[in-house]
């Protein structure tokens, strides 16, 4: 079985955020929607201060609470793990938005940002990509699996400057993410929520 | 002798301010070197001419390109090259760039 | 969902130019419309990975505050806040109205043309904006802030012992990298997007970092250690640790010294070289055989660095010998007054460096042994943007010279400093040579007709910026001088400037207070503004604006050349890519490079540019340009590229494929045993300069006020006016940063960009250490103002951090954009810039280098 997951190696990120901007030109998401980010953190005191970058995404869960919660099957779950919502069937309750323990999920709210995209008015690119998008739904990272269904790595991992973003199947030992899990010591974000995400940091 | 004794003349780049003309006709009786012809046009045009294109010690500036026709002469050919009369009809073109460092 | 089919899927590779690093970029279409930009696998230049900007770029493509036709003002008054009301004009029309001014100059005086550009697309700038520039025959050019704020210094002293624009550590084989002010694999500067994966496979590797800034930043925050400093003191520090490693440790690498730089050249009473009477060259003192030899005499048998001599009766000193008495005074102590630096922590940097520089160890690479030197001192923008600009990078450059890391496996490397060239036709080539005094000289230079080292003859000012008198200088204040006519009349300038053609430059943001720049501005008898938005500048000043086409839609033959800019250095491979249209201009926008070309054809300047263009691009037998017919600009790329790579590897080639890739060599890279060339640790040469230049100063009777003393050979610390400030209400050191996602000040127009920043903690708000703020009654978060001592102020939000040092304010880019036509960019973030003095009193006298800290008071705003 093929259970996708990344790996995201903190010693390489320097909180750039072209993650969060590529992501935004892949999936053309609107105005204040981030399917991925990079939050950052400040330690200690001067000058011993230490600032570390954490890039969060949907952790796409082996127990996806998300999935349990949603009255209308809108949550669905890929047999390879992926985590998809279906904007047909969602009806905007939010139940999995309150579930998520990481708070990754987006609800795209019925204002206008649809409409005026960015600028005021729609671009010709979010003519195109809008399409994709209905108001009063729950949205999130998908794993880009448009692209990982071509073979491609989803669009932050190819993009990253510093690499350090790594994709690929957790259940193949030979694959580069379980490598480095075997090799480097890793955590997982709040892992006594029982969620099993699939997403991995190595400090 | 050939039948003209001139050489054509071009001038090109931060020097305009100076030459005034974009092009001159320069008679010469015998073969030079490119370098004293920069100096006999030096002569010809006057100090601000010479400013722009010698040094204080009358050598030929580093931003200044020189070339006979479609070839460029090199820096250590200036004394060797030899500017003859009539030169088969081509031109000696002065490149005068404005010896800026950059961004 | 109603999802459309894709009826055709395109991809078009090229080049970015979300700042001058311009990587590979491969952009896919859907049916016309560009979706993605992605960086291009084949290029080395990004190695397929993109930063936030190169990733944002399609917005600007599709931005309706885009400039689509020409405009032409129809309010005559000018100013910062004023209304310029365009009026849409025909490309005809714009063109007549261009030429007929142009001719008018021309035919006067061409020196009144000052072409400006923008150091963002300088790769554009430096192809057809210089060769126009030099055909028309002005010596004005002005790059904006990008230019007079980064690199004077840096990059005058990395060409000098580099051969190079830049400085990288050798991330391959580092093992320490000390940064003073530079943020190299960190997210700003050169190469910024490719030696980010490189900084982080040596973090990886366990390379160690050590960043000495007033900010921890991005680079300390990967760092192992953050040494705050106070902006602007760098070369105290970097001096301490010379004097420590000579003096103290006794560590530095004689046979470098001895072989690779004037460390055992004499120096006499005078100060200046001894010279051999004959040949007039430096001599050395041959301990062996006891006597003086010129540098270069082959029967020398060893070079004394230390001791006193007496040669023809004059007492004389090797270079080392006065060094080290010079840095002698640098105590741990009195470094520790300057920089706040704790001793301790000045002796630890400088054992640790020194320990690891491994001197007399050698690596195995490729089959070929080289000396190993893992440690390298790097200095850019935040070491190099004062007073002391030039001193400051000397200072820390001294420290590569000392252990001899530079350009070795491990050291510090000047990139691209020597190439050998595509291997089926051996171009381009190039390496650094011998000059005067057995000195190196660059192998190419980013601009040509120049290099760093000689610095040419001072001469009486024919350039608006005075620098031909100051040669060294690539950038001036003047532009932005507020005694600017007094300046030109007191140096004797014969002519006023009267029409700009801009390109991009957003002048009144990027130099420093824009009340005297706009005041200059406004004598300009025309200004003709190439943009792709409207902007400060183009609103208050611009008389006529041509839309141009954005990377998205423009062709640039050599977007990466020459490399010592912006290809990356270090092992690797080399990649000469094109930029190309990936979609033809949108609405009337037309090319700059296109648009010069035929205002050249118009004014009759045909044989002029192309001879020029003939010159700048190397173009040699039948792929010169002939004047005698006319060319397209698709026609000029394609010979440019033929003439390198051959008839097959022409512009259709580069089209379909975008990036020509091949390996680069070890030799390439670690050239500096290999190359007979010296660099001078004792800048004698700063005398003939000074001399020359204080000989016209006097003769035209100018009553500058310029410190001479910046002229001695041997760098020291010497303050800014912020450190000299004695007011103590005015108690904070102000300085601004490079941020990560931002290009000088265009970025902030592009909403994807926009929208990280607003949500990051610092890109738009003020850093202030919390104990500096609780003790004025500040809150995070609060709205303040700072004010410099002449009453400049400008209004922000502080945000806390422990990661900045407590006398510091930091802040992010150039922002606070206040036009109207940029509305995502309006109002967001600090015009530092501002609160900047742009006169006599902050510039370094060597280089013209603007000093950019400053001392601020800050108080909340009600």
């Amino acid at each position: 079985m093929v259970r996708y997951g990344m790996v995201i190696d903190l010693k390489r990120c320097i909180g750039c955020q072209s993650c969060t901007v590529t992501c935004k030109q892949e999936n053309g998401t609107p105005r204040g929607i981030f399917y991925t980010k990079t939050l950052v953190k400040e330690e200690g005191k001067f000058p011993n201060v230490k600032r570390t970058f954490l890039p969060v995404l949907c952790n796409h869960c082996e127990e996806a609470v998300c999935k349990k919660v949603c009255p209308t099957g809108a949550t669905e779950q890929r047999e390879d793990g992926i985590v998809l919502v279906d904007n047909e069937k969602c009806v905007g309750c939010r139940a999995c938005y309150v579930a998520c323990p990481y708070k990754n999920r987006y609800y795209l709210p019925k204002d206008d940002r649809l409409k005026k995209g960015y600028f005021g008015k729609l671009t010709p690119f979010e003519e195109i990509k809008y399409r994709n998008f209905k108001e009063g739904t729950v949205v999130k990272c998908t794993f880009c699996h448009e692209r990982v269904d071509r073979g491609l790595d989803p669009a932050c991992v190819d993009v990253c400057p510093t690499n350090a973003r790594k994709f690929g199947d957790l259940d193949d030992p030979k694959s580069e993410v379980s490598i480095l899990l075997s090799e480097r010591n890793h955590f997982q974000l709040l892992p006594e929520m029982g969620t099993k995400p699939c997403v991995y940091y190595l400090p | 002798m050939t039948e003209t004794a001139r050489v054509v003349v071009k001038f090109f780049g931060f020097i305009m301010d100076v030459v005034k003309k974009p092009e001159i006709e320069v008679e010469i009786k015998e073969e030079c070197s490119v370098m004293e012809f920069v100096h006999r046009l030096a002569d010809m045009f006057g100090d601000r001419f010479r400013e722009r294109v010698l040094t204080d010690c009358g050598e030929i500036r580093d931003h200044v390109r020189i070339s006979i026709g479609k070839e460029m002469v090199d820096k250590e050919d200036y004394e060797k090259r030899l500017i003859k009369p009539g030169m088969n009809g081509e031109a000696f073109k002065l490149f005068v760039f404005s010896s800026q460092m950059g961004g | 969902m109603g999802q459309e089919i894709v009826h055709k899927e395109e991809w078009v590779v090229s080049a970015c130019n979300l700042d001058y690093n311009a990587c590979g970029i491969r952009v896919k279409k859907e049916n016309g419309i560009v979706v993605k930009i992605e960086g291009n696998p084949e290029s080395a230049i990004g190695k397929g990975r993109l930063c936030p900007r190169g990733s944002a770029g399609l917005q600007i493509l599709y931005d309706p505050n885009r400039v689509n036709k020409p405009l032409i003002r129809t309010n005559p008054e000018k100013g910062l806040n004023v209304d310029p009301k365009w009026k849409e004009i025909s490309w005809d029309e714009a063109m007549n109205i261009i030429v007929e001014k142009l001719k008018e100059i021309r035919e006067t005086d061409p020196r009144k043309l000052v072409m400006q550009g923008t150091t963002t697309a300088a790769n554009t700038f430096l192809g057809m904006g210089m060769a126009f520039q030099e055909a028309f025959g002005t010596p004005n050019e002005f790059y904006g802030g990008g230019g007079l704020h980064c690199g004077n210094g840096a990059h005058l002293v990395n060409g000098v012992y580099h051969a190079s624009w830049s400085l990288v550590p050798d991330f391959d084989y580092c093992n320490l990298a000390i940064y003073f002010g530079a943020s190299k694999g960190h997210g700003a500067g050169h190469n910024a997007n490719s030696i980010m994966l490189q900084a982080a496979d040596a973090r990886v590797r366990g390379m160690k970092f050590i960043v000495v800034d007033p900010h921890l930043g991005r680079a300390g925050a990967k760092a192992d250690k953050w040494v705050p400093i106070i902006p602007g003191t760098d070369s105290a520090l970097a001096l301490g640790m010379v004097n420590l490693l000579i003096n103290e440790f006794g560590v530095y690498d004689a046979e470098y010294l001895k072989l690779k730089t004037d460390a055992p050249y004499l120096v006499g009473p005078d100060r200046r070289y001894l010279r051999d009477r004959e040949t007039g060259k430096p001599m050395i003192w041959d301990p062996v055989d006891e006597r003086a030899k010129v540098y270069d005499d082959e029967t020398i048998r060893d070079y004394a660095l230390e001791g006193v001599y007496e040669v023809d009766g004059v007492k004389c000193k090797p270079v080392f010998q006065i060094l080290k008495e010079h840095v002698s005074r640098y105590t741990p102590e009195r470094v520790e007054e300057i920089t706040t630096v704790p001793k301790e922590t000045v002796v630890e940097l400088a054992r640790e460096f020194g320990e690891k520089a491994m001197i007399g160890s050698t690596i195995t690479i490729g089959g070929k042994s080289y000396p190993y030197r893992p440690v390298a001192a790097i200095y850019f923008r935040g070491s190099q943007g004062h007073k002391n600009s030039v001193y400051n990078c000397i200072s820390v450059e001294l420290l590569n010279q000392i252990v001899g890391s530079a350009d070795v496996p491990g050291g510090a490397l000047g990139f691209n400093s020597v190439c050998f060239g595509y291997p089926e036709t051996g171009k381009p080539r190039w390496e650094p040579k011998k000059g005067k005094d057995g000195f190196m000289m660059t192998g190419t230079w980013v601009v040509p007709h120049h290099q760093p080292f000689p610095i040419p003859e001072p001469r009486k000012p024919q350039k608006m910026g005075l620098n031909d008198l100051f040669p060294s200088a690539m950038h001036s204040f003047v532009y932005g001088a507020p005694d600017q006519e007094e300046i030109w009349q007191e140096f004797r300038l014969e002519y006023r400037p009267s029409v700009i053609i801009n390109f991009g430059s957003n002048a009144v943001m990027s130099v420093g207070d824009p009340e005297p720049i706009a005041e200059n501005l406004k004598k300009y008898d025309f200004i003709i503004s190439f943009d792709i938005y409207l902007n400060e500048f183009t609103n208050g000043f611009a008389d006529l604006v041509l839309p141009d086409a954005c990377y998205l839609e423009r062709l640039d033959p050599s977007p990466n050349y020459p490399p010592i800019l912006n290809h990356p250095g270090g092992l690797g491979k080399w990649t000469y890519q094109i930029r190309q249209p990936v979609v033809k201009p949108l609405h009337d926008r037309r090319s700059y490079s296109e648009v010069l070309l035929e205002i050249a054809e118009r004014l009759g300047l045909r044989e002029a540019l192309y001879e020029t263009l003939n010159i700048k691009f190397e173009l040699e037998g039948k792929y010169r340009l002939d004047p005698e017919r006319k060319y397209t600009w698709e026609e000029i790329c394609d010979l440019v590229l033929k003439n390198k790579f051959g008839d097959d590897k022409g512009l259709e080639w580069f089209k379909e494929h975008g990036a020509l890739t091949w390996e680069k060599k070890p030799d390439e890279v670690y050239w500096r045993w290999r190359i007979d060339v010296r660099v001078p640790l004792y800048w004698e040469f700063l005398y003939d300069l000074r001399d020359k230049a204080r000989k016209i100063v006097e003769e035209l009777g100018a009553r500058a006020n310029i410190d001479w003393s910046f002229y001695e050979p041997l760098p020291d610390f010497k303050p800014c006016p912020s450190h000299e400030m004695e007011d103590e209400e005015y108690d904070l050191y102000g300085f601004y940063y490079r941020e990560i996602r931002h290009t000088n000040s265009f970025t902030m127009q592009i909403p994807w960009l926009d929208e990280v920043s607003v949500n990051d903690p610092y890109t738009y708000n003020i850093e202030i250490h919390p104990e500096t703020a609780r003790k004025k009654g500040l809150r995070d978060g609060d709205l303040v103002w700072v004010e410099n001592p002449h009453g400049s102020r400008v209004k922000g939000r502080i945000r806390f951090t422990e990661g900045i040092h407590p006398k510091a304010l930091g802040f992010a880019a150039c922002a606070g954009h206040w036009c109207d036509c940029q509305p995502i960019a309006k109002g967001k973030g600090i015009f530092f810039n501002k609160l900047l003095r742009v006169d006599w009193n902050h510039v370094n006298p060597v280089n013209l280098n603007l000093d950019l800290c400053v001392k601020l008071k800050i108080y909340r705003a009600e």
